[in-house]
């Protein structure tokens, strides 16, 4: 759900003025979000929390081109998305000539922010029916279904059609239901 | 599931209204339509109830802090790109001792100040001005004609009697080695390296 965008604007007004104190209350109000929407793109915290690093960062560095015209909400959300689209890129491309560090993977599995058994069977649940969507579909899904974006929101964020969003969830509810049917 | 493909039209919101109304009252109706409707919720309720996951706070505090170090290395990175600019303001003043170095231990202030000015003088140019100041002897001018410094070490340097003695002495001096060990202090040995081969090129050493 998008935050309050008077106090959104007034922040990046003080930001922009010099107040670095501004630019930490901006990330303390998105931060989350970002995470959880790497996290679920990408499947493990270690690439969540690099993404993660890397949305506040451009914010931090392009904040003086946001333009007031559009939510602070969106512009970070198509931050977020476009990070983690070519997070996912970079990964597989690895994967295809062999690249990935086995240590690495190691430590994905390790390091994690969710401590509880019971969370962690869950996540790893939701992750595995996730991971097995097309990418296209699996943000459609994760923004609308566990972020409670409207279509509207998406096609801002995405600059796509309302109708092709439409189906791209259409096609993504049946494939959830199809892996949950497996199980 | 016979009427899987209507249920999931109906979730996506792909259907008219008029199409909505009408699988609603079939909904009602309907006890297969809505015993595999209630399937098709639990499922996706079932993701809800996996989606909901308690989070390490601790992990979310230490985020800003490090977004904060990469801002602050990245602005660094900068500096380190502009050390060559400032070796060479350096060694331009350390030149300019050599060449006019009647200067006693009373205009050290001010050599300290002309030093910072010629400094942020310079990393105010862009390569153009940079190439003309040094290159072609703009330094010269600057010192010989700016207002700021009339009358004090400048005058000094260009006076005609010069005392190269002490210009080395200052050049040894604590002073000196303090200040340049200051600038250098953060530099790589592999900056360095790029500083000297910058200092060959430009025939200063």
């Amino acid at each position: 759900m998008p935050v309050n965008s008077d106090i959104d604007f007034a922040l990046v007004e003080k930001f922009l003025e010099g107040d670095q104190t501004a630019f930490n209350k901006l990330a303390a109000l998105y931060q989350k979000k970002i995470y959880w929407h790497a996290r679920r793109m990408l499947g493990n915290h270690l690439d969540a929390d690099e993404v993660t690093q890397e949305v506040l960062l451009v914010m931090y560095d392009k904040l003086y081109s946001f333009n007031f015209q559009s939510s602070l909400f969106t512009w970070i959300y198509k931050i977020t998305s476009t990070r983690s689209l070519n997070y996912l890129k970079k990964r597989n491309f690895k994967k295809f000539l062999f690249l990935d560090d086995p240590n690495v993977m190691e430590m994905n599995s390790q390091e994690d922010i969710v401590q509880r058994t019971e969370d962690k069977e869950k996540l790893e649940k939701l992750n595995t029916v996730l991971q097995k969507l097309p990418v296209k579909q699996r943000e459609v899904f994760i923004l609308r279904k566990f972020e409670g974006l409207s279509y509207e929101e998406i096609a801002d964020i995405k600059n796509k059609s309302v109708g092709a969003l439409k189906a791209n969830y259409f096609h993504a509810l049946n494939k959830v239901t199809e892996l949950m049917d497996e199980e | 599931m016979k009427n899987k493909d209507i249920i999931l039209k109906y979730l996506s919101d792909i259907m008219s209204d008029k199409e909505k109304s009408q699988f609603e009252i079939l909904l009602e109706n309907d006890s297969s339509l809505n015993e595999d409707y209630q399937k098709i919720i639990a499922q996706l309720n079932l993701l809800n109830e996996q989606n909901q996951i308690e989070d390490d706070s601790n992990y979310f505090s230490t985020v800003i802090p490090r977004v904060r170090q990469k801002v602050e290395s990245k602005s660094e990175n900068k500096i380190l790109k502009l050390a060559p600019v400032v070796s060479f303001g350096i060694v331009a003043v350390l030149v300019f001792l050599l060449q006019f170095p009647k200067i006693n231990q009373d205009n050290f202030s001010e050599f300290n100040n002309v030093s910072a000015d010629i400094t942020n003088l310079i990393l105010d140019m862009d390569s153009e001005d940079f190439h003309d100041f040094f290159d072609n002897g703009y330094i010269y001018d600057y010192a010989y004609y700016s207002d700021k410094h009339s009358g004090t070490v400048f005058d000094l340097m260009f006076n005609e009697e010069t005392d190269y003695e002490f210009g080395y002495e200052l050049i040894d001096s604590d002073f000196i080695n303090s200040e340049i060990s200051l600038e250098l202090k953060d530099i790589s040995d592999e900056e360095i390296g790029i500083i000297y081969e910058e200092l060959l090129n430009k025939k200063i050493l």
